[in-house]
């Protein structure tokens, strides 16, 4: 091979059976990459970099100057992953997903998981978004998360886990189509011989989902997008999803509520607002009901939703599906409600709930990752094999005071990918997130959006911290394994 | 269309005119000083330090009575300055800060080129290149924003508002020519013939109308002529009466009938005014004071259109 390619030491490697093996996939992709020398492909990457700088392809970074714009990375070595493969994968995505809102229905109705004991019922009603306001309202079609993003990783033995699930508002699909884009037009001999399964259509697909749950069974119902605001950090995805799909994009102030009926001011006057695909989360999404100080929201909308007279999506109170403390349980949520075992395994979770994972964590914490149930980002949180014992010994002191507001996992080496590094490719740790629509049938975008850890050895894919991203693949055809 | 929408495409029709007519005005103040800087100092000073009367209200740059100093300083500020709130620089800023938050209005091209302007100017600020360097560049991308728009934007509502915002803000700056910059040129006293005629071209160059004034009225540039054709003609896409039909036509597009709209009223009264109105013979120095009148009228046209499209 003409370029270095290293392959990774531990972990699932994507692209490589070993060094100088690539898996069949990557074979093509790997040598037209290498036909280029470092000086070409780093002129390639300069020309992808100014493009998306260009077209404010961007992240807003909170904390740092206010509105400090950010380009997502991108890295072009493409993830690949094969028909077969994704059959597994979809047919799980959709089995969750579908078990998902039938928890999620449950919960808000006759809560029989929770009266047979499925989950806790302490656990779901103690929960920050369980909206305890919303018992007894159905959302149309009986869906909560029309939108999905389900995060999948790739452990030691390359079997793909559920990590977590987004029922709220889940981000990043907009790089999805941007990355596809991109590539075909920075390295468009990379497809070569390739079937690789189109993404372009997703918006088309989002729109139809919004439409079939219009409270009004009109032909075509008025769907309108809804952002906190320029400033909020996924602005461009909210502009690029309103674009493509030819709706309104609406701030808070631009919606008004007057008897139960939601309209956007225009310069026409008033126009009605059918279906709402809210990028708000529930906290500041009406101050009447819940975050009082919010001034991002619209006062009266979910009284509004709750009269049957506007759709939300996703619905208010679906977070309460992805929260971390309700994730161990969710293979029995999916052999309760659907009769079936789990198609996608997802890592395996204690419970500091459960008396007996509670007394297994307090014993293996070196070997543990512990989270805080209310803890995102990396805070509250153990990383066992990584700590010292002092601070092992601190964590233990919180844990046993509350072992209910944790959950532990063995920590998993999860796959690592091809990626460049300026001079030349080497494996950098990287996960999935799959985009699944639910109205009246579930569908998923083939592919999804895989971060990627640029810094070598970390584990950490978040935009916000170093991470990037990748153009998803999914092969048409038949069969075959990466 | 949502009306905080078209504020934002009305202000960034502003925006980019505004700096479109920034950099043409710093332009010409600099050919000027290259060219009669030298024969006639005290009349090319007043003339390149005449920019502040065109742009009331932003930051007051001290005329050092050195022609290039002057000139320095002015382009410091008109062009680079964040401190001036009249400047390119910030206009550019507010013209891409209005797009980015209507980007599901604009075409690709559009907002591309926005940006991308933006962006450069803000490198070349931050790596402190020269002005002299900068304005020919910001000049062009700016320039090519107005034709990805002409090419690749619907000519819907929201096109209507980026024309009202645009040719508002040019009719403005151009009365302030004609009110300001003409009686500049002309000074108080005799002036030699070559300075007279580059500051003359000055005037129309500030309003992009040189050639066009050219082909219509020969190459002799009568001050009155120069006011009549900045004023009136109907087919100079920078004239005032071009602005007001513009104008008309977007309103019209908008549905605002001179019944129901205040701003379409008084839209057509003054292109009435202009069309019906104007002696036969003008007194460029009469028209100074009317242009200023016309301008406030302008003005007032702007505030009725925020009170019907954009306070709903």
């Amino acid at each position: 091979m003409a370029n270095q390619w290293q392959v990774a030491q531990k972990g699932w490697d994507e692209g490589f059976v070993s060094a100088g093996t690539p898996r069949g996939p990557y074979r093509d992709v790997i040598e037209v990459l290498d036909a280029f020398d470092p000086a070409e492909i780093g002129r390639r990457e300069q020309l992808q970099r100014i493009s998306l700088v260009n077209q404010g392809i961007t992240f807003t970074v909170y904390g740092e100057e206010e509105g400090v714009e950010r380009v997502f990375p991108f890295d072009f070595v493409p993830r690949i992953i094969t028909a077969g493969e994704w059959a597994t994968l979809e047919a799980g995505l959709q089995q969750r997903v579908q078990a998902i809102n039938l928890f999620l229905v449950d919960v808000y109705g006759e809560q029989r998981c929770l009266r047979e004991g499925i989950v806790p019922w302490e656990l779901v009603f103690s929960r920050p978004d369980f909206r305890r306001e919303l018992v007894g309202v159905l959302p149309r079609l009986g869906v909560f998360t029309h939108v999905a993003g389900i995060d999948l990783l790739r452990d030691e033995h390359g079997e793909w886990l559920v990590l977590e699930d987004n029922c709220r508002c889940p981000s990043g699909v907009s790089y999805v189509l941007e990355n596809r884009g991109l590539l075909t037009r920075v390295f468009p001999g990379l497809f070569r011989g390739h079937a690789v399964r189109p993404v372009d259509h997703y918006p088309q697909m989002l729109l139809e989902t919004l439409r079939h749950v219009s409270p009004r069974g009109r032909e075509r119902p008025v769907v309108a997008v809804l952002s906190p605001g320029a400033n909020n950090s996924a602005w461009f995805e909210h502009s690029f999803l309103a674009r493509e799909m030819g709706v309104p994009l609406v701030e808070g102030r631009d919606l008004i509520v007057e008897d139960d009926q939601v309209s956007m001011r225009t310069i026409a006057g008033r126009q009605r607002v059918d279906v709402l695909y809210r990028r708000i989360d529930d906290a500041f999404l009406d101050p009447v009901i819940f975050n009082s100080d919010s001034v991002l929201g619209v006062p009266g909308l979910v009284h509004a939703a709750i009269a049957g007279n506007i759709t939300l999506a996703n619905a208010p109170g679906a977070g309460v599906a992805d929260d971390k403390a309700v994730y161990p349980f969710f293979p029995d949520i999916i052999r309760f409600f659907l009769d079936e075992e789990p198609l996608l395994p997802q890592v395996p979770t204690f419970s500091g709930r459960r008396p007996e994972d509670a007394r297994f964590i307090v014993d293996n914490l070196a070997d543990l990752v512990v989270k805080r149930c209310d803890g995102a980002g990396g805070y509250g949180m153990l990383v066992g094999p990584t700590s010292t014992t002092a601070e092992i010994a601190a964590f233990k002191e919180g844990f046993e005071a509350a072992p209910g507001d944790f959950i532990a996992q063995h920590l998993v080496e999860f796959s690592s990918h091809p990626t460049w590094t300026g001079s030349g490719f080497a494996p950098r740790h990287v996960d999935l997130r799959p985009f699944v629509l639910c109205s009246e049938s579930i569908r998923v975008l083939p592919g999804g959006l895989t971060r990627v850890a640029l810094k070598e050895g970390s584990y950490v894919v978040n935009s916000s911290q170093g991470g990037g991203s990748k153009d998803t693949w999914v092969l048409a055809g038949s069969g075959g394994d990466a | 269309m949502l009306a905080r929408a078209a504020e934002n495409m009305y202000w960034m029709g502003r925006y980019l005119e505004r700096s479109a007519g920034l950099c043409r005005k710093l332009e010409v103040a600099r050919n000027l000083a290259v060219e009669v800087g030298g024969l006639d100092p005290a009349s090319t000073l007043r003339f390149v330090h005449g920019m502040s009367s065109l742009y009331p209200g932003s930051s007051e740059v001290v005329c050092t009575g050195q022609v290039h100093e002057t000139l320095d300083a002015m382009l410091s500020s008109y062009l680079l300055g964040h401190g001036n709130d009249l400047s390119v620089a910030v206009s550019l800023r507010a013209a891409r800060e209005n797009a980015r938050a209507v980007r599901d209005y604009l075409s690709r091209e559009v907002f591309e080129s926005i940006n991308s302007a933006w962006l450069d100017l803000a490198a070349s600020i931050e790596s402190g290149r020269d002005a002299d360097l900068v304005l020919p560049e910001v000049q062009q991308r700016v320039f090519g924003i107005g034709g990805a728009m002409g090419r690749t934007m619907l000519r819907d509502e929201s096109w209507a508002f980026v024309d009202l915002g645009s040719m508002l803000e040019r009719m403005h700056r151009v009365l302030l020519v004609v009110a300001y910059r003409l009686p500049d040129a002309l000074g108080d006293g005799p002036l030699a013939i070559p300075v007279q005629v580059a500051l003359l071209r000055g005037v129309l160059r500030s309003g992009a109308s040189l050639e066009n004034y050219r082909r219509v009225q020969g190459v002799e540039l009568d001050p009155a002529s120069i006011s009549a054709f900045l004023l009136l003609d109907r087919h100079a896409p920078h004239s005032v009466a071009y602005g007001l039909r513009v104008m008309e036509d977007a309103m019209d597009l908008l549905g605002a009938t001179e019944g129901e709209s205040e701003a379409r009223r008084r839209t057509g009264l003054l292109s009435a005014r202009l069309r019906y109105g104007a002696p036969e013979t003008f007194d460029w120095r009469m028209e100074g004071r009317a242009c200023i009148e016309i301008a406030d009228e302008i003005v007032s046209i702007h505030e009725s259109l925020s009170r019907q499209y954009f306070a709903v």
